[in-house]
Parts: C-alpha cells; structure tokens; sequence
C-alpha cells in the first residue's frame, strides 16, 4: 500500500527482533519482543489487514510479554554469557543453507500486490471459482455484515473457529495440570522434610 | 524497480526467519530459544499477510463507493482470516512451552541447554 512506510516499519522490525535475542538481560529480550510484535501489528495495519494487526497487538504484544515476564520471574533473569554450543560448523552450514534457499525461492514468487497473480485470480489456475473472490462477492448478501475477515472466521469457516477453540482450551489445560502436578509434589515434600524435622 | 517492489517485503521475511532460526539452533538459553520460536512465527504471519496486498485496493470491509464485482477493489481476506487463528493458537503453544520451561526450572535449576544434557545423563 505505502511501501516507504512499510519499509521503515519492518527495517524497525528486523532491528527490535535481532537486539531481542542478542542482549543478555531476559528482561529487554522480553520488552524488545514485544516491541517487535507491536512494530509487525503496525505494519499488518498497513499492509490492510485491520483485523490480523488487532489481534496481533492484544494477543502477540501483550499476552505473549506477560508469559515471557511470568517465566523469567519463575526462573532465571539473567542469560550468563557462555561460548556457543559444539558443532559450530554444521549448525552455521543449516543456517546458510536455509537463508540460501529462502532467497531461491523468493525470486521465484509473484509481483506482491498484483490482482492477477495466481492467489488472487478468478477463475483460479484449477479452473474453479477462487474462494477468496466468492468471499468478496457473497460476503456482505450472506451474513449483512460489512467486514469481510468476520463473516469468513465466523460463518463460512466457523467449524476452523471451533477447532481453534478447541486447540487454546487443550493448551490452558496443560498448562494447569504441568503446574499443578509440581505444587502438589512440592507440598509432598514439605510433609516429608515436616517428618524429619520433627 | 518493479522487481524490487514487489519483492522487499520478501526479503524482510526472510531476514526475520533467518533470525528466529539462528536464536533456535545457536542459543543455549531455551527462553531464548523460544522467543525465536516466536520471532519465526510472527514472521511466517507476515509472509501471509504480505501476500494477501493488491495495489490500489481497499482493506476487505464492504464500501459501497467500491462495486463488489471487481474483485481487485479488495485486498484478499482469506489470509487475514487463517493467520488469526495461527495468532491465537500460536500464543496458546507458547504459553505452554513456558509452562513446561517453568517445570524443567524446578527440576533441574538451569534453563541452559548443554547442562541440563549433562544433567540428564547423569540421572
């Protein structure tokens, strides 16, 4: 849409996520987090995903900088700086090889922002009608509702919604029952050294 | 120039995968590495999205100043919709992989990824 905007947004980006993971205090590696999620919500905003860029500054900027804090208050805060694992070598050579291909195929992608490029074109290349065109057309006329992005969560697709609830009630589950269990053996061995105590 | 247009963003992506993976194999601190989990992943959502633009389109919120026929009137909302749900389950994921960080913590007293091998060995 703006590509000098963009460009800023994600040069900002790309810095926030490198000083994330190279400082040695967990602390700023968890607010330089959360400041590359905000930047990258900015940047979903204005490449014209509203709803994504939303979602992104509640859940990826708040919620996950919360997680990250809780964990670092219930364990170590600081990275003691220790020399990089063994196999240097072939970790670097996996490292190379994956930016190497990345950028191969990279060159083979579409014009981004073309309407005819093959995600966007009507009829798609199987000869159907694309479902993002449907989407657009019979959006509104199906479920009156202006925004696209909720009727295709919430109708066409509301079965994905469902299983996506499904998936964040497994995971809050875990996460009580890991914790849990470790509060109860915790106590288990309180009552014992109680006993030797006594 | 056109090429570089259409292609900037692409390179952007690939950086920032480049970095949630060199935090993945090269980190010794696993809070570390999961927030290269994360940078990977927020990455990934970009790609999508990053896709999903058409030039001199409208975001995918119906306007009647711009006819539903033209397709290419509105950026592609069927990507914005899959990466909310990657967003939200992605943030699920992690809130547990910090459950089980908090967990492994308790047992062994160190977050750092070659003592705890050694730890286990000798158990």
């Amino acid at each position: 849409m703006h590509w000098e905007l963009e460009i800023t947004l994600l040069i900002f980006g790309v810095a926030a996520a490198w000083l994330s993971i190279s400082t040695r205090s967990l602390l700023t590696s968890a607010v330089t987090l959360t400041v590359f999620s905000f930047l990258m919500a900015l940047s979903f905003v204005t490449m014209g995903a509203i709803d994504v860029g939303f979602t992104e500054a509640v859940v990826g900027a708040g919620v996950t900088g919360i997680f990250i804090i809780i964990a670092i208050f219930k364990t170590a805060r600081q990275s003691p700086e220790k020399p990089e694992p063994r196999l240097r070598a072939p970790r670097l050579a996996a490292l190379l090889l994956f930016g190497a291909l990345l950028i191969y195929g990279s060159t083979g992608l579409p014009d981004r922002g073309d309407a005819n490029a093959l995600l966007h074109r009507d009829p798609s290349a199987a000869g159907t009608v694309n479902a993002a065109s449907y989407y657009i057309q019979n959006a509104y006329e199906d479920a009156a509702t202006p925004n696209m992005v909720t009727v295709i969560l919430a109708d066409y697709r509301g079965y994905d919604t469902l299983g996506e609830e499904i998936v964040i009630l497994a995971a809050g589950l875990i996460c009580f029952l890991i914790l849990r269990t470790t509060r109860e053996r915790r106590e288990r061995e309180r009552r014992k050294s109680d006993r030797f105590n006594r | 120039m056109s090429f570089f247009l259409g292609h900037y963003a692409y390179w952007f992506i690939i950086g920032l995968l480049l970095i949630g993976f060199y935090a993945i194999i090269f980190k010794r601190n696993l809070v570390k590495q999961v927030i290269g989990l994360s940078i990977f992943q927020t990455s990934i959502i970009l790609f999508w999205v990053a896709s999903a633009v058409k030039w001199n389109a409208t975001v995918p919120i119906y306007d009647p100043a711009f006819p539903l026929e033209e397709t290419a009137n509105y950026i592609n909302p069927l990507p914005h919709t899959l990466m909310l749900t990657a967003i939200v389950v992605g943030v699920a994921t992690l809130g547990v992989a910090f459950a089980l960080l908090i967990t492994i913590y308790k047992h062994y007293k160190t977050l750092d990824e070659e003592e705890l091998i050694k730890e286990m060995k000798r158990w």
